[in-house]
């Protein structure tokens, strides 16, 4: 079984999605069961995983029994392991919340919807245990195609364009992704990330090997909307589906930040992208302006959800300017951000996914007496919202303090004020938010409680925020190594 | 086993009782519940007394050493008269039913407890942000329009202050690898940052706006929570952090003269004593720069003595508001005859913060004086004797006679509910008790030197002082009639531009973020439009040039193209789709053919 | 009782004896603790206090010429 893990945990889902649509012909209220059974049963895996990974190191698993480098190779360290807890968590959080919530929204495409929400935690797993670079090509298709197709299953039109443009970005960003490997398949003759990233060594000067470097860190920074190449995000988070938004801005960024790191540290290692090409420079400086840009735009929103895209791409702006840096303290932080904004932006996109299930609210100026309204939603978005303005102890605070400190380790001291400043920002929409709620005027208002199925997972992903911040040191260890671990 | 107890005889941090017993209150009701209100910080302030000095509590997190608990005279000072404010101010608001205002009180002097006992940066940290937000509850808790705007420029400058600490903490812990909480060393640019941070919670100006912005729209006993807690303990961390440090006494001076400056241009009666808080302070932060430690000493026994008398003053303002439902000069007046007792505490209070001897500001500020006067430090020493006379002017004289003496407002009440008495009452017994007896304060301030306030001279000078100020009062009273104005102060800077910065990141970026959104989407839609019917749209792109030119020649032949033009728009989507295909392969033979050609040759 | 003797004209007689009062005084008391050369001059403290608090009025009145606007300023 323990060998069998990293296969297992792309099976299960890959599988569930297989049966979904038969499951659905036979009752539909059974999709549901299916899909939480499949993200239960994922989760276990991944805790397992991360319990083996500690004890024993860097699992390897052989497809088909096929020796690397011709065979495709599963490689699970701790990045890996870390990342896949991740996805499962969420995903299993938000498969709950789902019940509910795609009832009302979805119901003629709940099969559909189920479907491809297991292809999509396949393709997001995938990503995170393969350890074969074409590999990660494919299932980073399967997951963008599953994301297309959950965003156009939005209730307006808008869904419809805005899943578009995500489709034709998200191709074209693909295929740079593509013909980057294309290159650095000619050049190494591997497709095995281990086995590449020792032909590479010899080769940091060829042209060919830089170009495909451009071409994958542009494609990824598509991928993962770094400004200015995020243009896709705000329509897509807002017009999809609430759950939909909830599942994608919590985990595609994050993976498409762990492709950036897997392939930048890992293939190309820093003696290439720090020494040979200014790549982290240029990451971590575009990174510092998609943080400021990313909360000044979301200050302006008037919709709840628009305001939490915008808020996602400077959020996406920190992890990146850690992987820019590429000091251990830097790393750290972006390794932590990864889980911090995960849970944070989760529960607040849930939180938002339940006002608009029971009252239809989607602009922040419509927030009035939502505190007395929705009490129990509203504190945890409350509690999501103060992690993410940075209030210790809870979990924003140590991420940021983590990319503070190597900013100022690396001597760059204007990414320290760009990281604090944001934090002001972020706090300048927030408080808007929730001064709105709690002291805003209050005529009669009845309680609406959302429901458990949706309050729970809520109620787990703000306790984690919590956890993940006093407990921070009980994780810190882990997540020291691993960085350490990348940049030797 | 040993460790517990251990741990149990360093005794229990007050602030941990105060937050615990906050979590509790809801579990109350009744009776029992105002019991509790007041036992908790009552317990805190026993607790105190059975704390022994040095350094508990400390452990180990993430490589850094926190200590929660350090314990010395100068922290023990501290400790003791923020529990007593906090029982004072519980007791006086026994009357409120709002469980939310209570939690809110008690976690704010719980964090600022956290900081006053603390060893280290971080811990400071995290309790001067909860300390931001928990006074922000007691300021959004008034629930009407001004206080909502009022508490967010407050978060927001609380932010902006924090940030700064922080960034001057962080930058502290990357070059000197520790994060203890000591005397800070001035050639290091994270000392200069940290202090900055220090300096926005002490409302030095012109980073001081926030609280003559936000404390008048606090509710009515929130704002004497407000009135302690914030500035004081930003007292108790530059005395800590930064004794002697030059330019402190000059901040501190021009500080108590510009609270009183605005004061007398006030009408809201708790902003004049808002600005007030501003002018005490700055006594206090004046002493932490002359750094003697008789000076040290008074800033010490000057914030004890503030918290109570300036306590005292709000909630008579308080009272005031509650009973009349009125807070400006101009619409308030006569009241002593409804309200003696307020008056009366009032004017103990007025008499407290003016210096009167026999109360309890004549004994604590004189040290800070003398010991300017000690370091010949002239003009300092003048400055703030010309600030001592000021005092009288703005907030004893001014705030007791427009509220409650001249011209009648014909406003008939009564006094205010029993409660608000006893804690005023408590409060002005122990003015007059600190200025009868000041040896009990002086006994547990940091250093023990001898010091007598009650010399001959000193108590004919003030006396001369007082009483000279007084008559000036009265000579000057046409100039200081009431107004209905507000004057206007160095928030206009960030509520101005606040404002023009969200008008320009809704209109012009949204506008420009859209065209370029409007564009792609344009170039999108050509080349879409383009490779539907290729054959087609060179067609009509010929023509478009054709047209072009023609105008630009002058000739009228143009009509006929655009004519055509428009013809070949509106069948371009009929046409076949075999032409494309055939088109396209055509154009894949010819691209191939070119790189076969750059291949062999180049 | 209390409020016969305490009418407005009384109150007057009161300060202004209390004024003269605290100015001979000064002149009588040893003056120990002089900081400052001009502390020695009679009745020092009260001609500063007096003068300090004019010249704060006077300021706050010149700069509120400036600063004082309407109510509404900000809305």
């Amino acid at each position: 079984m323990n060998t069998n893990l990293p296969v297992l945990i792309v099976i299960i889902p890959l599988m569930s999605s297989f049966i979904m649509p038969v499951v659905g012909l036979i009752r539909r209220r059974y999709c549901h069961i299916l899909s939480f059974i499949a993200t239960s049963a994922v989760f276990i895996l991944a805790i397992m995983l991360i319990k083996n990974v500690t004890l024993h190191g860097t699992l390897s698993y052989h497809l088909g029994n096929w020796e690397p480098p011709w065979g495709i190779e599963y490689v699970i360290d701790n990045l890996g392991a870390y990342m896949a807890a991740i996805i499962a968590f969420i995903g299993l959080s938000i498969s709950v919340y789902s019940k509910k919530s795609i009832e009302k929204e979805l119901n003629k495409n709940l099969v559909f919807y189920y479907t491809l929400h297991m292809l999509l935690l396949t393709g997001l797993l995938g990503i995170v245990v393969t350890g074969d670079i074409f590999n990660l090509y494919v299932f980073l298709e399967i997951s963008s195609l599953s994301a297309y197709a959950l965003i156009a299953l939005g209730e307006k039109r808008q869904a419809l364009t805005a899943s578009f443009k995500y489709l034709i970005l998200g191709t074209i960003a693909a295929s740079f992704i593509l013909i980057g490997i294309g290159f650095l398949y000619a050049v190494t003759g591997t497709l095995n990330m281990a086995d590449m990233s020792l032909h590479l060594e010899e080769l940091y000067g060829s042209r060919v090997v830089h170009a495909a470097a451009v071409l994958i860190v542009v494609g990824l920074s598509i991928k993962i909307a770094l400004f200015p190449l995020h243009s896709w995000l705000p329509n897509a988070y807002t017009h999809a589906p609430s759950t939909v938004s909830a599942l994608i801005a919590a985990l595609m960024s994050k993976v498409g930040a762990y492709m950036m790191i897997r392939l930048l540290y890992d293939v190309f290692t820093i003696n290439f992208f720090i020494e040979t090409m200014p790549v982290g420079e240029i990451l971590s400086w575009t990174a510092a302006i998609a943080i400021i840009a990313g909360s000044i735009s979301a200050i302006a929103q008037k919709n709840i959800k628009r305001m939490l895209a915008y808020s996602s791409i400077s959020q996406i702006g920190y992890i990146v300017l850690g992987i820019g840096l590429a000091n251990t303290a830097g790393l750290t932080g972006s390794l932590l951000h990864i889980l911090n904004h995960a849970l944070m932006k989760g529960c607040l996109f849930l939180a938002v996914g339940a006002i608009i299930y029971k009252t239809g609210i989607k602009n922040i100026g419509d927030f009035n007496g939502l505190g007395k309204k929705m009490p129990y939603t509203m504190a945890f978005f409350a509690i999501a919202s103060l992690s993410m303005v940075g209030v210790p102890p809870l979990c924003g605070f140590f991420s940021k303090w983590y990319l503070a400190l190597g900013s100022i380790e690396a001597g760059r001291w204007i990414f320290a004020l760009v990281i604090l400043s944001s934090s002001l920002l972020n706090a300048g929409y927030f408080f808007r938010v929730l001064e709105k709620a709690y002291f805003g005027e209050q005529n009669k208002i009845d309680k609406t409680i959302a429901p458990a199925s949706m309050l729970i997972p809520m109620l787990v992903l703000a306790a984690a925020c919590i956890v993940f911040g006093i407990l921070v040191y009980m994780i810190l260890p882990y997540v020291q190594y691993t960085a350490i671990s990348l940049i030797q | 086993m040993s460790e517990l107890s251990s741990l149990l005889n360093s005794g229990i941090h007050p602030g941990i009782i105060l937050v615990l017993g906050a979590s509790l209150i809801p579990l109350f009701g009744g009776k029992l519940k105002k019991a509790v209100l007041v036992l908790i910080p009552a317990a805190a302030f026993i607790s105190l007394m059975f704390l022994p000095h040095g350094a508990h509590w400390g452990f180990d997190f993430l490589g850094y050493e926190l200590i929660f608990g350090r314990v010395d005279n100068l922290s023990l000072c501290f400790g003791y008269i923020f529990t007593l404010m906090a029982t004072l101010g519980m007791v006086y608001s026994l009357h409120l039913d709002d469980d939310g205002q209570h939690i809110s009180a008690l976690l704010y002097v719980g964090s600022a407890l956290g900081v006053v006992f603390t060893g280290d940066y971080f811990t400071l940290f995290i309790c001067w942000e909860i300390m931001a937000l928990a006074s922000l509850m007691l300021i959004w808790y008034k629930r009407d329009e001004p206080s909502r705007k009022a508490g967010y420029r407050y978060i927001m400058v609380h932010a902006f202050g924090g940030s700064v600490l922080l960034a001057g903490i962080i930058m502290q812990v990357a070059q000197t690898g520790s994060i203890a909480f000591d005397a800070a060393d001035s050639g290091m640019l994270s000392s200069n940052l940290i202090l900055l941070g220090f300096l926005v919670n002490a409302a030095v100006p012109p980073l001081h706006a926030w609280l003559s912005d936000a404390y008048p729209e606090g509710t009515v006993t929130g704002a004497v929570f407000l009135s302690a807690f914030t500035t004081k303990t930003a007292v108790y961390v530059l005395i800590r952090g930064y004794p002697g440090w030059e330019i402190l006494i000059w901040l501190g001076t021009i500080m108590s003269i510009y609270g009183i400056i605005y004061a007398i241009l006030e009408n809201d009666m708790r902003r004049i004593l808002a600005y007030s808080i501003i002018n005490q302070v700055g006594f206090m932060v004046a002493g932490v720069g002359i750094g003697t430690a008789l000076s040290l000493n008074g800033s010490t026994a000057h914030a004890f003595g503030h918290i109570l008398y300036k306590g005292l003053l709000w909630m008579s303002a308080g009272a005031v508001l509650y009973m009349t439902g009125k807070r400006k000069c101009t619409e308030l007046g006569g009241l002593y005859k409804s309200m003696p007792l307020t008056l009366i505490f009032c004017l103990i209070g007025a008499a407290s913060i003016s210096a009167f001897p026999l109360f309890s500001g004549f004994t604590t500020k004189s040290m800070i004086i003398s010991a300017a006067a000690n370091q010949h430090l002239i003009p300092v020493f003048m400055l703030l004797q010309l600030a001592s006379a000021g005092v009288f002017l703005h907030a004893g004289i001014k705030f007791p006679y427009f509220v409650f003496f001249a011209k009648d407002s014909g406003i008939r009440t009564t006094e205010p509910p029993k409660n608000m008495l006893y804690a005023m009452g408590g409060a002005a017994f122990l003015c007059i008790l600190l200025g009868v007896y000041p040896q009990l304060l002086y006994n547990i301030l940091p250093a023990q030197i001898e010091y007598n306030a009650y010399t001959i001279d000193h108590v004919v000078q003030q006396l001369e002082l007082l009483f000279y100020s007084a008559l000036a009062f009265f000579v000057m009273l046409p100039l200081l009639k009431r107004k209905n104005t507000i004057s206007l102060d160095t928030d206009w800077f960030y509520r101005k531009l606040a404002k023009g910065f969200m008008w320009y990141c809704e209109k012009p970026l949204t506008y420009y973020a859209k065209k370029i959104d409007d564009t792609a989407s344009r170039t999108a839609y050509i080349f879409l439009w383009f490779t539907k019917n290729p054959v087609n749209a060179i067609g009509v792109f010929r023509d478009m040039l054709y047209v072009t030119v023609l105008e630009m020649a002058g000739s009228d032949k143009a009509g006929a193209f655009e004519k055509r033009i428009e013809q070949q728009k509106a069948l371009h989507f009929s046409r076949e789709e075999q032409i494309t295909i055939g088109m396209a392969v055509f154009l894949l033979t010819i691209i191939l053919l070119i790189y076969l050609l750059i291949y062999t040759i180049g | 009782m209390i409020n016969k003797i305490l009418t407005y004209g009384n109150l007057k007689k009161m300060f202004i004896a209390s004024l003269v009062l605290i100015y001979l005084a000064d002149l009588l008391i040893p003056k120990h603790h002089i900081v400052v050369s001009w502390e020695a001059l009679p009745g020092f403290y009260s001609i500063y206090g007096f003068l300090s608090c004019v010249l704060i009025v006077l300021v706050s009145k010149l700069l509120g010429i400036w600063l004082q606007k309407r109510e509404e300023y900000y809305e």
